[in-house]
């Protein structure tokens, strides 16, 4: 079975192969294949470890690189090699992976920016949430009175806010980071506060047995207690927070990556626009990878 | 050392809420091993509770020493059916953490040799760095008395301690838990154990308060050695006995019948 789909996998390579190096182009100005085999090179090479150290679920990996490669060819006969699409509309894919090395710089210092204000309000609102949350899950008077607005806040996604506190925060710097700030902040607060309600009850009486000072009890039992629930919690937060800053960024950014693929859009320039596309996809995949990662190593108890 | 003085006592959740421990006088002396049986919803663990300092009397008074309890505290430990372990936490460091509760001046070096000598008496030193969930529900018990020891509280609280476990475990447990307590000697503990299988209850007390409604109806003595096995060719058919009292009380009790 698995030397049949690695077979049908590199069959399809083969032809992605033939196809960008031995088929003439009909489509002009489609600059050289250089970039595009260095791409295709990393996705074999990644998919062969994957392969090879055996993590990842049998036939996915096999079926995914097939997929990819079935779409780079589908891609490269349209628009290179018979120049059916619009050539500015529907960029080559040679072209495309091109701006990944004439640009890398620039690519890299949109990312790095746009992950600095990811973290500094990720880092701001988990924190804050999981600490107020402690608090106001732990005290009953503080959570009557902050569930009820909680309950409220949370649902509404914090995108909404953005256009608003965009034009009403000083810098766009402060108003993505608010936005992430506030995408983070209730849902986790909820969580830390719904956790704390459901604690098993004899865990909470053999840790009030040990007439526990109120510091001890909200560091060594709550804390931990809740962190699994906000971990688990912090995959959606994560993507979602990276969603909301790329959409801030759509609107008077002068960085980031979503500044990156809206500035090249307003210039017609959707080849800059499909690259920019692939590295916040890439940002995702690689984000999602470290936070199951985190995942597991927070509920080992469990 | 510890004894319990039980004056007048009466509990009730709230207060329109009918009383669930009715006017109980109760001594229990230094070193007893007293068990509390009864059927489900007759108060016993909310005794227990009450003991524990995890409630307060609404009438009456418990006095611990000449002292009235007022909350909880590490001269009291507890072990529940479930849960009593941290389950973030692998067993060695939650019996450390009971440790480093009552015995704050201690460095970490001697609370892990603590630790170690608990979790040996318990047959428990090879597992010690695993997780709650990776141990079987009687590990996890061993651990749970090993803390309440290892924290050297005057007095062992124990809510069905052994209720979910099968028969074989829990006998091992039973003779584990008698042996720990009667191998201190002088310096043996209070250990007071609600339960509601008659069998551990002639096994393990010297005491058994039945209870019924909230109330403590009656009271039996075992002065009978340990450890007592049923099979014991002189003390077995006196351990009958007691048990056959003990089914007759529960049949006369007002326990609601399963349906």
């Amino acid at each position: 079975m698995k030397i049949k789909n690695m077979l049908i996998a590199h069959v399809f390579l083969f032809i992605l192969l033939s196809i960008l190096l031995l088929i003439p182009k009909q489509r002009p100005m489609v600059k050289d294949s250089g970039a595009m085999l260095v791409a295709i090179v990393l996705i074999e090479t990644i998919f062969l470890i994957a392969v090879a150290s055996n993590k990842t679920a049998d036939k996915g990996a096999y079926d995914i690189v097939t997929f990819i490669w079935i779409f780079f060819i589908i891609w490269e006969l349209t628009t290179s090699v018979y120049n059916i699409g619009h050539p500015v509309l529907a960029p080559s894919p040679e072209n495309v992976f091109k701006v990944f090395q004439v640009q890398w710089q620039k690519l890299l210092l949109n990312v790095v920016y746009s992950l600095r204000l990811l973290f500094s309000g990720l880092f701001l609102g988990l924190t804050s949430a999981i600490f107020l949350g402690l608090f106001a899950g732990w005290i009953t008077r503080l959570k009557n009175f902050t569930q009820p607005i909680a309950n409220v806040m949370a649902p509404i996604p914090a995108v909404v806010f953005s256009p608003y506190l965009v034009s009403v925060m000083p810098s766009f710097r402060s108003a993505s980071m608010l936005v992430i700030f506030l995408g983070v902040f209730w849902p986790t607060f909820l969580t830390t506060i719904n956790r704390i309600a459901f604690i098993e009850p004899q865990i909470l009486d053999t840790a009030r047995s040990f007439n526990l000072s109120h510091s001890i009890m909200i560091r060594k039992i709550l804390l931990p207690y809740i962190l699994p629930g906000v971990v688990s919690g912090s995959k959606i937060t994560l993507t979602t927070s990276l969603l909301m800053l790329n959409f801030a960024e759509l609107m008077g950014a002068t960085h980031g990556m979503g500044y990156y693929v809206q500035n090249s859009i307003t210039y017609a320039n959707y080849t800059h626009a499909v690259a920019g596309i692939i590295v916040i996809g890439i940002v995702v995949t690689v984000l999602n990878i470290w936070v199951t990662k985190i995942q597991k190593h927070a509920i080992g108890w469990r | 050392m510890a004894e319990y003085r039980i004056e007048n006592l009466s509990f009730s959740y709230t207060k329109t809420a009918p009383p669930v421990l009715k006017n109980i006088h109760l001594t229990i002396d230094d070193g007893d091993f007293v068990c509390v049986v009864g059927p489900s919803g007759c108060g016993k663990t909310t005794l227990l509770r009450l003991l524990a300092g995890l409630a307060l009397p609404t009438v009456g008074s418990i006095k611990m020493n000449g002292k009235t309890i007022t909350g909880p505290g590490t001269d009291r430990g507890i072990v529940f059916q479930n849960y009593t372990l941290f389950p973030w936490m692998v067993a060695r460091k939650n019996v450390e953490f009971g440790i480093q509760q009552t015995k704050q001046d201690l460095s970490h070096g001697e609370v892990q040799d603590i630790a170690n000598q608990f979790l040996q008496k318990v047959k428990m030193e090879e597992d010690g760095d695993k997780y709650p969930f990776e141990l079987s529900g009687g590990m996890r018990q061993r651990v749970a008395i090993a803390r309440a020891l290892a924290m050297d509280a005057d007095t062992l609280l124990l809510d069905e301690p052994f209720g979910a476990l099968d028969p074989k475990i829990r006998a091992n447990l039973q003779d584990l838990l008698v042996e720990l307590w009667d191998n201190a000697g002088n310096m043996r503990k209070t250990v007071i154990c609600v339960t509601h299988d008659i069998d551990e209850a002639v096994r393990l007390g010297n005491r058994i308060f039945f209870m019924d409604q909230g109330t403590i109806s009656n009271e039996i003595s075992v002065d009978l050695p340990r450890t007592r096995h049923f099979q014991d060719p002189i003390n077995g058919p006196k351990m009958c006995g007691i048990r056959r009292q003990l089914y007759a009380l529960f049949d006369k009790s007002g326990a609601v019948t399963e349906k």
